[in-house]
């Protein structure tokens, strides 16, 4: 061993015997309150729902006070918009992160920072800007020619590699993963799938290992904590993504359609991956719900001729559009069954994204793409 | 005496709260001590451990899977302190290195000793994030190559030229040589 390695070892360890860590009774006493409020909702949302008794003890049992503090409003609260904010000309694309929310505007090739109070706090341009999606401490945006940037959500300064430029079409679709990845994915129509910050050595466009790329046409990618997916919208076929660390670094490898034959489908297919489920919506409003610890499927029919999926504030949320009309509606569903609960909202101006803001709450966002506005919304009695 | 569901269903979730805290008083402390070697910093440190253990603990498919825990949280630690770092300006980076020095281990009691290590920790905290998160996992965990690359999410090769470019950059910010060391 070098002198550089026994240094490098006794350095780390003789400083990891120095820090002594915060008490430990104190921390497990966070960590349980922590847990609880985590496991809390769900409890809930199964007892509000079903109203089966046995599921109410168990939550009883298993929350006390907790459920009782946490459970969630179940019914007829009405949603309802509490401002518009004028943004640059057709807003496609809407995510919200730390600094506010990001908004992609293509026919002005900008992407725009909305504060939380409504005033525009920094504007970017960014040629045929069309996607938007925040996390990990940046704001990954992508334009016209796979051009794709981030932005720092800490200094808002655009981080601009070379990297970032080598998607090979139009990007349809970016998702940022959680805790197990930190990895920021884009899909664009040429079959490209790309983990941005973990891109190959030779920063390829890779479509999924093991599947003919000009067959490949992604529409959408979504993850969560454990899993990304991908979904062939078109074909109505989803890929379950792993970077397999002992092939190709950072290349995504898919392990194969998943069975879902009756998968809704069509160009405006969307993806969320929310609640230990996956969501998949298709053409005519048609959604499923796939249960990823029971392999249960659940259809809920949303209405409209597609549905954008977003989830926040312990709800899954649907934007429905109509396919040549200048309404959509914003419909609440219930993340453990799929069922709608409660009114939707209409909205004018063509509404096209949706992104919930729950990490700062303040409600929910929506861009009116012929309004050239974003819709703030939330239940009239305050509450989300 | 038969149990009805609902008590079996009780049963079983004090049961599983047992051995979450059990699991949660294992892990604490070594999973601070790795957080804090990555990040030289103790309070970002349990902020992350804190938030990989609930995250860990809280999903039933996770639970379901005890047996693998320590590895998802190894993995849950060292993404969010990867996550931490990204999410650091330079400048407070330099504030961390400031903090750090500060925080130097009294256990090399050789002035010279010392100062070499203080050196040293600097250094280690200036690595980029994933050389970081290798040469902790190597040079403080102990763990095989194999296995670093799995928790990092690349490949074996990619493990060992992060570590070699880590040392070649160390050895720089000390004035030292690698001395030819083949991992």
């Amino acid at each position: 061993m070098s002198d550089i390695e026994t240094l490098v070892r006794e350095t780390l360890r003789s400083n990891a015997s120095a820090y002594v860590p915060g008490d430990l009774a104190e921390a497990e006493q966070t960590f349980v309150a922590h847990r609880r409020r985590r496991r809390a909702y769900r409890f809930a949302i199964a007892a509000a729902a079903t109203g089966a008794a046995a599921v109410v003890a168990i939550a009883l049992v298993s929350t006390q006070d907790i459920v009782k503090q946490d459970a969630l409003p179940v019914g007829s609260q009405s949603l309802r918009v509490i401002d518009t904010v004028p943004v640059p000309a057709e807003p496609l694309a809407i995510s919200a992160g730390p600094p506010g929310i990001w908004v992609a505007s293509r026919e002005a090739g900008e992407v725009t920072l909305v504060g939380r109070d409504g005033e525009i706090v920094r504007s970017y341009g960014l040629p045929g800007a069309s996607e938007i999606v925040a996390g990990g401490a940046r704001a990954w945006a992508g334009g016209q020619s796979g051009h794709v940037v981030a932005y720092d959500e800490e200094t808002l300064e655009q981080i601009d590699f070379e990297v970032f430029n080598n998607m090979s079409a139009s990007v349809v679709d970016m998702a940022v993963g959680g805790t197990m990845h930190g990895a920021a994915w884009s899909v664009d129509s040429a079959g490209c799938v790309m983990d941005l910050t973990n891109p190959g050595p030779d920063f390829d466009c890779n479509a999924p290992e093991g599947f003919d790329p000009e067959e490949l046409q992604p529409t959408d990618v979504a993850t969560d904590d454990d899993e990304t997916w991908l979904l062939d919208g078109e074909q109505g076929e989803l890929y379950q993504l792993r970077a397999d660390p002992g092939v190709n670094e950072g290349r995504a490898v898919g392990t194969g359609p998943v069975d879902l034959p009756t998968t809704p489908r069509g160009k405006y297919a969307d993806l969320l991956v929310a609640a230990d489920a996956i969501w998949v919506t298709g053409e005519g409003g048609n959604m499923m719900r796939f249960d990823l610890e029971t392999g249960e499927r659940t259809y809920t029919e949303l209405g409209g001729d597609y549905a954008d999926l977003a989830t926040g504030f312990r709800w899954v949320w649907a934007l429905v559009g109509f396919e040549g009309a200048d309404r959509g509606t914003v419909v609440r569903i219930d993340p453990e069954t799929g069922e709608v609960v409660g009114e939707e909202l209409t909205l004018s101006g063509k509404p096209s994204d949706i992104t919930i803001d729950g990490g700062g709450a303040s409600g929910i966002w929506v861009t009116l793409r012929d309004a050239n506005e974003v819709a703030r919304i939330e239940f009239e009695n305050g509450d989300l | 005496m038969i149990e009805s569901g609902v008590e079996l269903g009780e049963r079983a979730e004090v049961d599983r709260n047992e051995e979450v805290a059990s699991l949660f008083r294992r892990h604490y402390a070594p999973m601070c001590r790795l957080a804090y070697v990555i990040l030289g910093d103790a309070g970002a440190a349990e902020e992350v451990v804190m938030e990989a253990l609930v995250k860990t603990f809280s999903g039933w498919r996770r639970i379901k899977d005890l047996d693998r825990s320590e590895a998802y949280l190894k993995r849950a630690v060292v993404n969010g302190c990867r996550s931490k770092i990204r999410r650091k300006s330079i400048e407070s980076r330099a504030a961390v290195i400031l903090r750090s020095q500060a925080q130097t281990s009294p256990f090399a009691t050789d002035p010279d000793q010392r100062e070499t290590r203080r050196e040293m920790w600097a250094a280690i905290q200036m690595l980029p994030e994933r050389q970081r998160a290798a040469v902790v996992l190597f040079y403080y965990e102990d763990l095989p190559e194999a296995e670093i690359a799995d928790i990092l999410q690349c490949s074996i090769g990619t493990v060992k030229s992060q570590l070699f470019k880590a040392r070649a950059k160390l050895g720089r910010s000390l004035g030292l040589t690698d001395g030819g060391a083949d991992v």
